[in-house]
């Protein structure tokens, strides 16, 4: 056990290496900050002393040892437009992102595991088929459009809910919902696809004939067996929105998360700051992945490293 | 006996009426400043420090906190001394003289005076501060005390706008004891309270504020919205008072829209430089002016919230704007005959742009390139990302593209910027290699004589336009939505002082 979590843990230094390096030159080849930083009116000379003084003229290479000496003491520069620590900024946003990722989440699971086991008790019934209906319109619709949606709705409209920014659990509800929203479609649809595979084994025929309870075949026998997949699953969702439904979601109700962060951070070609923040986010995700597969190991001695 | 009764009794209610009325004026012109407003910027400040970026969001918040030597008009036309005393005073042709206002303190309780615009000066033209400002200062080389309230600014040659850019530079306090990034300290009508980052700034009347308009709203919440959408649906549904950013189709869903004109002037400059593409001929420039109908472009596209551009590159409220060059008036039928005798009929141009820097930017391309279809061109539209734009197209000085879209602004007033970045052929986005227009705004930029600059100007415009080196477009407006509670009147240049808001009702 403790070996398979060590040779994980030794992958993800790897993988954490490769994505300093793409972020860094991906990261330079966006552009020259000085073209969004000074006005476009400003002389060609002005332009050559900004760069010069950010250190950006010197060759990549140079800058990629300098960097990578500074971020193995966990320094990130300093933000070209903040002009201080980046590591630092984004430590200050990543508590917001993860309460609304974690609200939203959880809102999607709570929701998912019931309405995807109803479904899948009756399958072809009313109630499943309008659970079906209910997650594909979750898988499909766009985050930009849902999120406006409930903004004109709960906030012009009805005016109960306020429209954007944080503050009370009443700011987190409808950014919450936005970005549950899709997860919850995509988590309903395969509890039920399991959940019926599950319901058709012949240890529940067993069970069932038996005369165990249903509630008790399905609650611990059935689900129990179905708890991988959805875990597998809640777990890339995870990943998903804290990656990049954050980004779109925390944009448009103005949430002051990473996200949000890394939007302004690529309009206003900040790359000290996008380099902080992807490497951050990439450590979280190469983190998180070799967690679940902890976690698997230990539900199902059977998982083997991939 | 009864009637006189009557009358003292009238007179004495009178008098009594007359003082509490007096006493009801005399406490209202000293009431102190009340109530709170909220306004929704388009992103969060990257700092509060007023000297190094160049962020309009930033610049929203500090204009209330801090002041300029010089002050300006809210039409454009007048510059006038603010924390300075008189009009400054050019002591040898490399050297202006500011007398400054006595008795005026920073919040932190230091006096502005000689130090500080010291300070300031010093501190936003050190190269290792690296403010990315530096373009408006670009031609100052510092500041000398004079005594405790007169200060000389030296420039490195004659520079007669030196006083517009000081309308521009917020004087800091000398000697901070807190960083300026993050509290920042000025002489402004507003103090700052508090910064949320990621979530609000917030800003307190100042009630010893030296100047006036003194601040009538007590507490102003400054909030982050990047979407134009959740920005309206904050206004309808009362969360915010003011919106930066108003679509022209939105402006019927807003409470109330407040238009100004404005000083961004979206245009396509054209290759003009002797070789062998179609621009090279004046006849195929003058053409492509007359081939596009800008009336249309600003109401069809812009609602009526723009206006044609008078064949310049310039506001009328601009020094240097000649007011004697017109538009050319849309006339397919001549530029056809133009593009005839060119032999340019059927062959092919191309535009080159970004999209979504600038409202309606792509848009407004398409339409340009259908109105030169329509003449009898073949055109190519081009977008490119904004990166790739600037470095392969706008900034090109090797090849220059055929026609490039660019929109551009100016918060000094003077021609200097806008000629010199796009007319004067050494210009970063010019496209012409004219030897007299690049003459006369060199002179210009160094002659401190007022008439003979104007002239100069006049000049280079007027051959600008008669060699068509750009396709001049629009003037586009400002337009600001606000709740129905909210009195304010914007300015030209979209600055915003927030001691000029009012709270009705």
């Amino acid at each position: 056990m403790g070996r398979f979590a060590l040779r994980r843990a030794a992958f993800g230094i790897v993988v954490m290496f490769l994505v300093t390096v793409v972020v860094f030159v991906t990261t330079r080849m966006i552009g020259d900050p000085a073209n969004t930083l000074l006005p476009l009116t400003a002389t060609h000379e002005q332009r050559v002393a900004f760069t010069h003084q950010l250190g950006l003229d010197r060759p990549i290479l140079t800058q990629f040892v300098h960097y990578l000496g500074n971020v193995s003491h966990l320094d990130f520069g300093n933000s070209l437009l903040q002009s201080r620590p980046a590591l630092n900024i984004v430590l200050d946003r990543l508590p917001n992102t993860f309460e609304l990722v974690g609200f939203g989440l959880a809102i999607a699971i709570l929701f998912a595991i019931p309405l995807g086991v109803l479904a899948a008790l009756k399958p072809g019934s009313l109630v499943d088929k309008a659970t079906v209906v209910v997650s594909l319109s979750g898988l499909s619709v766009a985050q930009v459009w849902l999120g406006l949606l409930l903004i004109l709705v709960f906030a012009a409209e009805l005016k109960v809910l306020p429209s954007a920014g944080i503050g009370g659990i009443d700011h987190l509800i409808l950014p919450g919902l936005t970005l549950a929203f899709p997860a919850l479609g995509r988590l309903v649809m395969l509890t039920r696809s399991t959940m019926i595979d599950e319901l058709n084994t012949q240890y529940v025929q067993t069970a069932r004939a038996k005369g165990i309870p249903e509630i008790r075949v399905v609650g611990l026998h059935a689900l129990r067996n179905a708890a991988i997949p959805i875990l597998t699953l809640s777990g890339w969702e995870l990943i998903r929105a804290l990656a990049g439904f954050s980004v779109v979601v925390e944009t448009v109700f103005a949430w002051p998360g990473v996200g949000y962060l890394a939007f302004q951070s690529i309009q206003q070609n900040d790359v000290i700051l996008l380099q902080a923040i992807v490497t951050v986010m990439g450590f979280l995700i190469v983190a998180i992945n070799v967690g679940l597969d902890v976690v698997f190991k230990v539900i199902d001695r059977r998982v083997e490293l991939a | 006996m009864r009637k006189h009764r009557l009358v003292v009794l009238c007179f004495v209610l009178l008098v009594g009426l007359g003082l509490v009325s007096y006493a009801a004026a005399g406490a209202k012109s000293k009431a102190a400043a009340s109530g709170s407003i909220a306004i929704a910027l388009g992103n969060e400040p990257t700092t509060l420090d007023p000297l190094l970026q160049e962020d309009g969001n930033e610049r929203w918040v500090t204009d209330s906190i801090y002041d300029t030597l010089m002050g300006r008009s809210p039409d454009g036309k007048t510059l006038y001394p603010k924390l300075a005393a008189a009009q400054p005073k050019l002591v040898n042709p490399t050297t202006w003289r500011f007398t400054l206002r006595p008795g005026i303190k920073f919040s932190d309780g230091e006096p502005m005076n000689a130090d500080a615009v010291v300070a300031t000066i010093t501190k936003i033209i050190d190269p290792k501060y690296n403010s990315a400002q530096i373009e408006f200062v670009g031609t100052v080389k510092g500041a000398r005390k004079v005594n405790d309230l007169t200060v000389d600014i030296l420039t490195k040659g004659p520079d007669p706008i030196l006083p517009s850019r000081m309308y521009w530079v917020r004087i800091i306090p000398p000697h901070p004891t807190v960083d300026l990034a993050s509290h920042p300290i000025g002489t402004g009508p507003y103090l700052f309270k508090e910064w949320d980052r990621g979530n609000q700034i917030v800003l307190t009347a100042n009630p010893d504020y030296w100047g006036t308009p003194k601040a009538s709203i007590q507490t102003i919440t400054y909030k982050f919205v990047p979407d134009e959408g959740a920005q309206l649906a904050g206004l309808v549904s009362g969360q915010y008072d003011l919106i930066t950013h108003l679509l022209p189709d939105d402006t019927k869903r807003a409470p109330k829209a407040v238009v100004t004109n404005g000083n961004e002037h979206p245009m396509l400059i054209l290759n003009a430089k002797p070789g062998k593409q179609l621009t090279a001929n004046v006849k195929v420039r003058q053409a492509l002016n007359y081939a596009v109908d800008k009336n249309a472009l600003a109401q069809k596209l812009f609602l009526g919230y723009a206006t044609p551009d008078q064949g310049q590159t310039l506001s009328p409220s601009w020094f240097g704007y000649n007011p004697s060059v017109k538009a050319y008036p849309y006339d397919p039928a001549k530029a056809k005959a133009l593009l005839k005798a060119a032999g340019a009929v059927g062959k092919t141009i191309n535009i080159d742009t970004e999209a979504g820097r600038w409202l309606n930017d792509k848009v407004m391309v398409e339409a340009v390139a259908q109105y030169w279809r329509a003449v009898g061109l073949k055109v190519n539209v081009r977008v490119h990302d904004f990166n790739t734009y600037l470095n392969k197209y706008l900034f090109n000085s090797k090849q220059r593209p055929d026609a490039v879209f660019v929109s551009t602004d100016n918060p000094l007033y003077d021609a200097d910027r806008t000629v010199s970045a796009y007319y004067a052929s050494t210009g970063t986005g010019a496209s012409n290699s004219d030897k007299l227009i690049q003459k006369w705004i060199d002179q210009a930029r160094t002659t401190t004589n007022v008439q003979k600059r104007l002239a100069l100007y006049h000049q280079a415009v007027k051959r600008a336009h008669d060699q068509a080196i750009i396709v001049w477009l629009l003037n586009t407006k400002n337009v600001w939505g606000m709740s129905k509670r909210l009195s304010w009147q914007p300015r030209l240049d979209g600055f915003m002082f927030d001691n000029t808001m009012r709270l009705t009702g």
